[in-house]
């Protein structure tokens, strides 16, 4: 009997050990699957994208020094430059930053450490809210109240504009896009900011004020220049509101704040129902350009975010 | 003591700043983006620079613009501060809200809605008789093709493509839904469908035809002519349909051409000019035109101008004319 | 303190409730742009309608004229049919389309008793003519013998098509529209797509969050494993689009569909979803104390056993959390939709065909002919109520959440 009760348990000892070693298989296949979907994209979309610069492109290779370092953006006369997409696209991301930079992080601040209790929670439920409104809402909102604003704007400093439609425009709707992202990282970082810290400047006889515009703000600024970067990443890759107001020029860069623009995302959004031939597949072409300036802000979050964990143990 | 104060002093700002949006606010919300601003700048004697509206380049309605005013696609190139518009609509709304602006859209098009003015093209206005009399030069033919007969989904789908094509070339109720929206045709060979309907190869109505969906592709400034055309047909038979139009050069590719089984696919493409040398419509079941349509020249309404010569036109699409004083 | 530190220190702190204002102004102006626009659309019939109009030809075989009077609650702008008894008004649609359309219709009226000559399965069906219809062609012989055709296509205003109708000796048929307009379409399609894309996600996203948190080890591979499901997450949607329609179009195409479809749509949403779900599952497996593991691995459980029978039930409200979170993520998504489900507004979608979600119809709308600002308000406030509804929840249930753990 002994024996007998030795044989079940070893033949389900085994099974419950084959059990195990299956669903950890399973586990591994969907870690496997969700983190072969990166490469998956990346290959794709490279090997889509570089299809109209080899010599085997049906229709004959476009010369890829043409493609990276062209101003014009023209599908009439089957000119396609990015060069000065992606100034723009920049510079559109960087205007944007510049406006809601400031404000988010005294925003944060005003979150974290001024504003009352009951203050505080209203504003913080507000960013949340700004964050989950749809990016779709915010074309609305663009192309019915902001380029309104611009064109007034234009009016009065005597510039005439392409109906609101214009890099200026561009920048408000994206810096309205990336404010709560930005505000709630440097929530965050004020947040982490030691006790001690705050304490110590205010022992030393600083003034609530001066502690917090001084030392919180200081010792929090990898992780408010952590929401910064996240916050160009958002302002790079937003696609739908942006090509509303965008106006899609065709030569460029764009400088002027009340002339249209073309970035990275509008293009590829533009006639985005062709399904075949150069204008389709220079789209991914596009999508490449975009993601090499998404990667590389990337990579700089995460070597920001190694930095902080460094500086904090 | 002193965070009373300071709530009393948060609330005194968002109040002083929401009055101050609010009063910012209101006369965008009052005067909707479509309609015309009232107080737009003075109309009388229009000057600075001249904003060039174009089509994308799979447009019918920029090719045939193109051509009516002699500019010749290998020899000359567009201004390259055109701005490039995705559809005969988005042309409309944004010529609409640029008191700068220039473009020109199908005579289909609802001008008042849009903020546009229509202007004379070489002292003709563009109306529905001066097209029929041949004053009107800017004209231009909506075509369509068919995918090649036994191509379709079933035969049921084939049947249904050939009997809205005999619906909308032949029919009395065909011929004036595309009358109704704004399209040129001559009713006076016109049937009554009932009459149409027995003539159609492989039609009975008898056959439900409501699980079929007919796809229709190509020129977006067929738009408004076919759905209501599509409407009506849709009174008559009952069937769905899918209406993805993205510009003339799709309209053929998309039934018979490469992309005939691609994702975007269709039964019936649609060109807002003939079909080229190239678009073998031959190839396809049934294929021909089924309505005239002109391309009107527009500005915003509160432009001055009312007249433009073809070489007017022809000078500002090229670059040669920036300015509204040089006009 | 001195006093130009105190003005200093005022000056500063005054900047912070300034871009707090900010803030707050741009919150309401969004709030209040959609609001002015869309509120008064909002109803419940909005939900139940098509957005395409239905389109009905009816014929009358017994069609008797009658003598009716106009009713004194009538406005001036109705024009009013002695005869049939039906009240007529000018209008425009939402693309500022003329219209006839029907403001009141007699209970005697013989126009109720019409039959549906549309061929199809509804051929012969009674059908009759309802307020709110737009009568777009109104064919009859008048006391002369001809034919004459009233009605919106034929640019007639209320006023022509009542004098005509009064003027009839015989019905032939009416072709008119219902009213359109709806979105019952594009929150079907919404519908399935969030049942689709969970369906495919959940499974997938919770196994690898259990792989990560309670299987994998410190290493290298796991290292890269976790960045590049980061790296996933900083994507942008439009790049997922590209994806949808080159890695996963194959996929659907093996399925026998051919074109974008809501499936190609779930798919992509699915690979969208995936780091989300992921990061709030492994959230919620890190705080379930690591005791909990141990005493049931000491009972005799299989790390199986332990993972669905104990550690899964705990990370529960996590994953609801995050189902919660993937749903507004998709009720929001409209680029990579774009691509891989089109943008034709579908009245009854179909999984392997293209349709549209709320955000895709606004932007479908917004690019359209007319741009149609009033019903892309409308569909942005029920928009924006779902998403806060979901986000009241989630902060309800992390809350339960920390709850639940501070006390244990």
């Amino acid at each position: 009997m002994d024996s007998k009760h030795h044989l079940i348990s070893e033949a389900y000892q085994r099974r419950k050990k084959g059990w195990d070693k299956f669903f950890k298989g399973l586990f591994w296949l969907a870690g496997f699957i969700s983190a072969i979907f990166i490469i998956l994209i990346i290959v794709f979309i490279v090997r889509k994208g570089i299809g109209p610069f080899l010599p085997s492109y049906p229709g004959g290779a476009y010369p890829i020094g043409k493609f990276l370092t062209g101003f014009q953006w023209r599908q009439d006369s089957a000119i396609y430059g990015v060069a000065f997409i992606v100034i723009n696209t920049i510079i559109s991301a960087l205007g944007a930053l510049l406006i809601s930079f400031p404000i988010s992080v005294l925003t944060a601040l005003f979150i974290t450490k001024i504003a009352p209790r009951s203050l505080s929670r209203i504003m913080t439920t507000i960013v949340e809210l700004l964050a989950a409104i749809p990016s779709v809402v915010y074309g609305v909102f663009a192309a019915g109240v902001i380029v309104r604003w611009v064109d007034s704007l234009a009016a009065m400093a005597g510039f005439s504009t392409y109906g609101g439609n214009s890099l200026l425009a561009v920048s408000i709707l994206l810096a309205i896009m990336v404010f709560p992202t930005m505000t709630s990282l440097a929530i965050v970082a004020i947040n982490a900011v030691p006790r001690e810290l705050v304490e110590g400047s205010l022992a030393l006889g600083a003034t609530t004020t001066q502690t917090n515009f001084r030392v919180v703000l200081t010792s929090a600024k990898s992780g408010i220049f952590a929401g910064l970067i996240l916050g160009l990443g958002r302002a790079f890759g937003e696609a739908t509101a942006v090509s509303m107001v965008a106006g899609n020029s065709m030569i460029g860069p764009t400088f002027n704040p009340f002339n249209i623009t073309r970035t990275l995302t509008s293009t590829m959004l533009a006639g985005l129902k062709e399904t075949q031939g150069l204008d389709y597949d220079i789209r991914f072409s596009v999508g490449i350009i975009l993601m090499a300036v998404i990667l590389v802000t990337n990579l700089g979050i995460h070597f920001v975010k190694d930095r902080i964990g460094r500086s904090m143990s | 003591m002193k965070r009373k104060l300071s709530t009393l002093l948060v609330v005194l700002l968002v109040t002083a700043l929401m009055l101050v949006a609010c009063s910012t606010d209101t006369p965008a919300a009052e005067a909707p983006a479509e309609t015309p601003d009232p107080v737009e700048e003075p109309a009388e004697g229009l000057s600075g620079e001249i904003h060039v509206y174009t089509r994308d380049a799979t447009s019918g309605t920029r090719e045939a613009f193109e051509g009516g005013i002699g500019f010749d696609k290998d020899e000359e190139t567009l201004t390259a501060s055109a701005v490039e518009t995705s559809g005969n609509g988005d042309m409309a709304s944004k010529v609409g809200n640029d008191v700068n602006g220039i473009g020109y859209v199908s005579l289909t098009t609802d001008f008042a809605a849009n903020n546009l003015k229509p202007l004379n093209f070489e002292g003709v206005e563009p109306t529905i008789e001066n097209v029929l009399s041949d004053d009107y030069s800017l004209k231009r033919p909506f075509s369509y093709v068919t995918r090649a007969a036994g191509d379709f989904e079933s035969d049921e789908a084939e049947a249904l493509t050939r009997a809205f094509i005999a619906f909308i070339t032949e029919s009395e109720e065909g011929l004036s839904a595309v009358d109704g929206a704004g399209g040129i045709v001559d009713l006076s060979s016109a049937k009554p469908w009932s009459e149409v309907a027995e003539t159609v190869d492989g039609f009975d109505p008898a056959t439900d035809y409501s699980g079929i969906t007919l796809r229709t592709r190509g020129s977006t400034s067929v738009d408004k002519t076919l759905k209501a055309a599509l409407e009506a047909f849709q009174a008559e038979v009952a069937f769905e349909f899918n209406m993805d139009h993205t510009g003339s050069g799709d309209g053929f590719k998309r039934v018979l051409g490469e992309e005939k089984d691609g994702a975007n696919a269709g039964d019936i493409g649609f060109a807002s000019r003939k079909f080229g040398d190239n678009e073998t419509v031959s190839d396809g079941m049934l294929s021909g035109e089924y309505c005239q349509d002109a391309v009107v020249v527009v500005v915003e309404s509160s432009n001055p101008l009312s007249e433009i010569t073809q070489q007017q036109i022809h000078d500002i699409i090229v670059g040669q004319l920036t300015t509204w004083e040089e006009l | 303190m001195t006093r130009k530190r105190r003005i200093y220190d005022g000056i500063l702190n005054a900047l912070t409730y300034l871009s707090s204002g900010i803030a707050v102004i741009i919150l309401v102006m969004v709030l209040q742009f959609v609001f002015v626009r869309g509120w008064s659309g909002v109803n419940f019939d909005l939900l139940s309608k098509p957005y395409w109009s239905g389109n009905n030809t009816i014929e009358f075989p017994q069609f008797k004229t009658g003598a009716f009077d106009r009713p004194d609650h009538l406005g001036d702008d109705i024009a009013f049919s002695e005869k049939l008894g039906i009240g007529l008004s000018d209008g425009l649609d939402a693309y500022k389309e003329h219209q006839v359309v029907v403001e009141y219709l007699d209970p005697e009226s013989p126009l109720h008793h019409g039959v549906v000559s549309t061929a199809g399965v509804d051929l012969g069906k009674e059908l009759g003519l309802s307020e709110g219809s737009n009568i777009v062609n109104l064919m009859l012989k008048d006391t002369d013998d001809k034919i004459v055709n009233v009605g919106a296509q034929r640019k007639s205003t209320a006023e022509e098509t009542v004098a005509a109708m009064d003027n009839i000796s015989e019905m032939r048929k009416i072709y008119f529209k219902t009213e359109g307009g709806g979105i019952n379409g594009s929150l079907k399609a919404t519908l399935y797509l969030i049942g689709l894309s969970l369906v495919i996600a959940l499974p997938i996203g919770i196994a690898a969050a259990i792989y990560l948190n309670e299987y994998a080890k410190a290493n290298r591979v796991t290292n890269a494993m976790r960045s590049s499901i980061e790296l996933l997450s900083g994507v942008p949607s439009i790049i997922f689009g590209l994806m949808g329609v080159s890695v996963l179009f194959p996929i659907t195409q093996l399925m026998g569909i051919h074109t974008v479809s809501i499936i190609l749509g779930a798919l992509t949403m699915a690979v969208v979803l995936l780091p989300l779900i992921i990061r709030q599952t492994e959230e919620s497996l890190k705080v379930v104390p690591i005791d909990l593991r141990y005493a049931s691995l000491s009972l005799g459980a299989t790390q199986t056993q332990t993972i669905f029978k104990v550690i899964l039930p705990s990370a529960l409200p996590g994953i609801l959390t995050a189902t919660l979170l993937s749903i507004s993520r998709i009720i929001g998504e409209s680029a990579a939709l774009i691509y891989t489900m089109g943008t034709f507004i579908a009245d009854r979608p179909r999984l392997d065909q293209g349709a549209t979600t709320l955000a895709v119809q606004i932007w479908s709308l917004m690019s359209g002919e007319q741009p149609n600002f009033e019903l892309s308000s409308t569909i942005s406030i029920i928009i924006l109520l779902i998403v806060l509804a979901l986000n009241v929840s989630v902060k309800l249930i992390s809350y339960r959440i920390n709850k639940k753990w501070s006390v244990s």
